[in-house]
């Protein structure tokens, strides 16, 4: 299809003797046509934005180089934003202006070949497409910005929470470490609390004991001169290390069992375990005696001082 | 209408295919390194960590520094203390001491003195569980002293030597005695006693 634009003189006022110029605004171009005072016709298409102020600038230098015309006009759908100065003005968006202009368009068309008037190939086209590929253009890169955006708030918060990580493991080895020492301390206080215990209860028993092992010899010899009396003879006290055997006579079995109960009552406080007497009568008189008997006290260590209600420490059994 | 629809849509074409390939190929994976690194953080801060927590946790180390030393002082000072108190054992003297001790006890009650000797080798074999007790005791703890075992043999009266080791149990010197031992001596009626002490 043929462009509707840079027709041959569309006012009725213009004539072959009188030059005029036309200015059109289409949609996807500007044509400028000058023509008339026995001039050949001019045409031409700028390849800008209808209605930027460059277009004008463009088009008054292009007419600038014309000679000057008697009449002007300015036809256009809708009004461009720079308008040259121009002595009318065929708004296409009126029906009746539209009417007419296609009207002779229409006879353009029907006289092609008679060099009236110029059949224009829509090479505006391109300024269209132009404006189409930039606006493409303008929203891919704004889609690409909002992606760029994107990927870098999302960077900006993976690289924060890298650093909250960082800072959040280094807290983390120096609270392992601060808690393994917390932990190695706790036991090492509670060693020391445990060795001064001892230390102190040791300090307190140790010489009471001493005082208790010291007086064992004179305790036992007290006891077995206090014995109570019965027909008893204390032959022999020895033993070993942990023990002390005392071996005597007596009339009656009995005697060396009351022995016994004696010294335990006596020398329990001392640590000192009383075994019952091992006896062997020896039958010298009718009942069988008299008997022979061996009776063992038997150290029982730290031990039987600590249950001792009273360790025999101040003396009150001298 | 359709065609400016359409034309439209070739214009956000382009756009779309920019914005659909970047959230499939890297802003999806970009979402999913957040969500991970966010859940990591969090896991650790579950966990209780955090900087704040550490100065409390220096705190608590430091008073238990503080108790540790306090204590360990209290200790020094307690065995310092036994030191002193069972020095006397590591007098170099002290065993002619004790010896002259016992001689001038055993004198003083008619008591005659036959045999006396110092007995190194066997002081663990004589001793009984509770001497073992107060000799390991008296070793340890930077106390530094020990037991060594005295034995001495004399003769005498019952009534004497009961006199004799109620004397000896109530004089200064930390004397132990380990055993008494009695028999009848082999000259006749007199008791010849043994007498085993740890000094």
């Amino acid at each position: 299809m043929a462009h509707p634009g840079g027709l041959s003189p569309v006012s009725d006022e213009a004539t072959e003797h009188e030059a005029w110029r036309r200015i059109e605004y289409w949609p996807n171009g500007v044509i400028a046509v000058q023509s008339g005072g026995g001039q050949a016709m001019r045409m031409r298409l700028f390849d800008v934005d209808i209605g930027s102020a460059r277009a004008r600038d463009e088009i008054l230098r292009w007419f600038d180089v014309l000679p000057p015309v008697s009449q002007s006009l300015a036809v256009y759908e809708s009004a461009p934003r720079e308008l040259p100065a121009v002595d009318e003005i065929v708004d296409l968006s009126q029906p009746e202006n539209l009417s007419k202009w296609l009207g002779l368009w229409g006879a353009a068309l029907a006289t092609v070949g008679e060099a009236t008037t110029p059949l224009i190939r829509p090479r505006l086209q391109g300024i269209h497409q132009r404006r189409e590929r930039m606006q493409l253009a303008y929203i891919t890169v704004a889609a690409a910005l909002l992606c760029a955006l994107h990927y870098g708030w999302f960077s900006y918060q993976l690289a924060g929470l890298s650093d909250e990580r960082a800072m959040l493991e280094t807290a983390q080895t120096d609270m392992e470490f601060m808690r393994d020492s917390e932990k190695k301390r706790k036991q090492q206080f509670g060693t020391l609390q445990g060795e001064e215990k001892r230390i102190e209860e040791e300090s307190n028993v140790v010489p009471r004991v001493i005082d208790a092992l010291r007086q064992r010899p004179a305790a036992l010899l007290a006891a077995l001169a206090d014995k109570p009396p019965m027909a008893l003879v204390i032959d022999r006290i020895g033993g070993g290390r942990d023990n002390i055997l005392i071996h005597g006579l007596c009339r009656s079995p009995q005697h060396a069992n009351d022995l016994a109960a004696h010294l335990k009552q006596r020398l329990g406080r001392f640590g000192w375990s009383v075994s019952p007497p091992a006896k062997q009568g020896l039958g010298l008189l009718p009942e069988g005696g008299p008997w022979s008997f061996d009776l063992s006290l038997l150290d029982m260590g730290l031990a039987a001082f600590d249950e001792s209600d009273s360790l025999p420490g101040q003396g009150d059994a001298r | 209408m359709s065609a400016r629809r359409e034309d439209v849509l070739k214009k956000l074409m382009p756009a779309l295919a920019v914005t659909v390939f970047y959230f499939i190929f890297i802003g999806n994976g970009l979402s999913d390194s957040l969500s991970a690194a966010r859940l990591e953080n969090h896991e650790i801060v579950r966990k209780g960590v955090s900087p704040a927590a550490m100065q409390g946790l220096e705190q608590k180390v430091r008073r238990l520094d503080t108790r540790i030393k306090a204590m360990e002082s209290r200790k020094a000072k307690i065995e310092e203390a036994l030191q002193t108190q069972w020095s006397v054992l590591s007098d170099p003297g002290y065993a002619n001491r004790v010896s002259e001790r016992i001689s001038s006890l055993l004198g003083k009650h008619d008591l005659r003195i036959v045999e006396e000797e110092r007995n190194d080798k066997t002081v663990r074999d004589l001793m009984g569980p509770s001497v073992r007790w107060i000799h390991q005791w008296l070793q340890e703890g930077g106390k530094k002293a020990g037991l060594t075992v005295w034995r001495t043999v004399f003769r005498g009266g019952y009534l004497d030597t009961l006199r004799a080791m109620k004397e000896l149990a109530e004089g200064e010197l930390p004397i132990i005695p380990l055993a008494l031992h009695m028999r009848k001596s082999d000259r006749g009626g007199v008791l010849e006693w043994t007498l085993l002490v740890a000094i």
